[in-house]
């Protein structure tokens, strides 16, 4: 080798790069969200297994969508979650992960009244707001289960009004922490009540989409475009 | 519902959950670029949450839980490789991709490398007769083009520590890939 080791080491490093063994960007984005699901699915199968006394958690059901089904689920205290694209077995195991309990569906006969009353409250309100007849949400949420950092952003950003953008990091700014915009927009990705809690309503600095979470197991695609869907329902101004 | 206390979030331990979400996605990244097959990343990426979920509440309060992820990754993406050659070429050949690798070795000579049918696969090869923490300085700085001040953070080390690991990493990785040089 008569390079220097400085130089030598450069060519290497781009010869390593080139042939980086990790698959394409939407090909891993793919494998990556199969993979999460079922380390989820064990998590509450590991769960299930210590559990003892094992109790109700929360009830769902499935709204319609204009892009298709939503699942919804109340507890004893308010909706609890909501995913936007979701399969029944992904929402049922990631909530009950979520909330240390069995989650079932609304006509069980063990669900109590009250909760079936939240899921009524939700679906007439969000069927109102698809339609466009609906600006405000009057639905009591419970975030048990939820760090207290996302909690925070996520309080954040209820305080938006229907309507109204604003960008990770002025959301940031607002809840004291200016600069963490990216902690922001990791918080936003897991929002457990998309819609009733406006992530969507956060965009790029630069006026652009953003990214979405949307609880459920789209992919980013898919997920994007519910978002440019409930910021065109709102009037919302985005680019791109 | 308590909001704006003053103290340090740091001093909060998330919950499992919340880890768990977070950072799955990079710990799968991770595991991908040294697991032979999809499948195999999946099933090391089930066996770390695994781990770390039976483990998270014996974790002291002010471990970094990120670099103890990398460290549980690496442990066990390193015992499935010695595993896999300890059972024996029959098996190996199943994990092969049909390009005819041989990801069998723990510790690949030039042989098994030289073997690989592509320099991907002789790079993933390669990459697995590193220690964990080269493996995962490499795979931030080289692959993942990360600033050292960020690898070093990631991996729970100083900064000139994470420097080491990547050159101790890269040279061994040179030695190996000499024949694809």
């Amino acid at each position: 080798m008569n390079m220097n080791e400085t130089e030598t080491m450069t060519a290497f490093e781009r010869l390593l790069r080139a042939a980086d063994p990790l698959p394409a960007a939407t090909a891993l984005e793919a494998e990556t969200a199969r993979a999460m699901t079922r380390t989820r699915r064990a998590f509450a199968g590991a769960r299930r297994g210590r559990a003892v006394g094992h109790s109700l958690a929360a009830a769902f059901s499935i709204f319609p969508a204009p892009w298709g089904p939503l699942h919804v689920a109340a507890s004893e205290s308010g909706i609890v979650a909501i995913e936007l694209r979701s399969t029944t077995p992904d929402f049922v195991d990631g909530l009950s992960v979520r909330l240390h309990g069995r989650v079932v569906p609304e006509e069980a006969g063990e669900v109590p009244e009250a909760w079936r009353g939240y899921l009524d409250h939700g679906r007439t309100q969000l069927g109102e707001y698809f339609a466009g007849h609906r600006s405000r949400f009057d639905l009591p949420v419970d975030l048990r289960g939820i760090s207290e950092w996302d909690r925070r952003v996520l309080t954040g950003a209820a305080r938006l009004d229907f309507g109204e953008t604003t960008s990770y990091g002025e959301l940031a700014r607002r809840i004291g922490k200016p600069g963490a915009a990216r902690a922001v927009g990791g918080a936003l990705g897991r929002n457990p009540i998309p819609i009733v809690i406006p992530c969507h309503r956060i965009l790029a600095a630069d006026g652009t989409i953003g990214g979405y979470g949307g609880g459920g197991h789209g992919s980013r695609v898919e997920m994007l475009a519910v978002k440019r869907r409930l910021l065109t329902l709102e009037g919302c101004a985005f680019a791109g | 519902m308590t909001t704006a206390s003053p103290r340090p979030e740091v001093a909060e331990r998330p919950d499992f959950d919340t880890v768990f979400e977070a950072l799955g996605p990079e710990i799968y990244r991770y595991l991908r670029r040294q697991a032979p097959t999809a499948e195999d990343a999946a099933d090391l990426h089930q066996e770390t949450f695994l781990r770390a979920f039976r483990s998270y509440g014996r974790l002291p309060g002010n471990a970094n839980v990120r670099a103890w992820l990398y460290r549980i990754a690496g442990n066990l993406a390193t015992d499935l490789y010695r595993r896999r050659r300890t059972a024996g070429s029959a098996s190996a050949g199943r994990l092969d991709d049909p390009s005819g690798t041989e990801p069998g070795s723990p510790h690949p000579g030039p042989d098994a490398v030289a073997q690989a049918g592509e320099l991907r696969d002789a790079v993933r090869v390669a990459l697995t007769a590193l220690s964990p923490h080269q493996r995962a300085a490499v795979a931030l700085r080289v692959f993942d083009d990360r600033p050292y001040e960020e690898v070093a953070a990631l991996l729970d080390c100083s900064e000139l520590s994470a420097r080491q690991h990547v050159s101790q990493g890269l040279r061994r990785l040179r030695a190996a890939l000499e024949p694809w040089r």
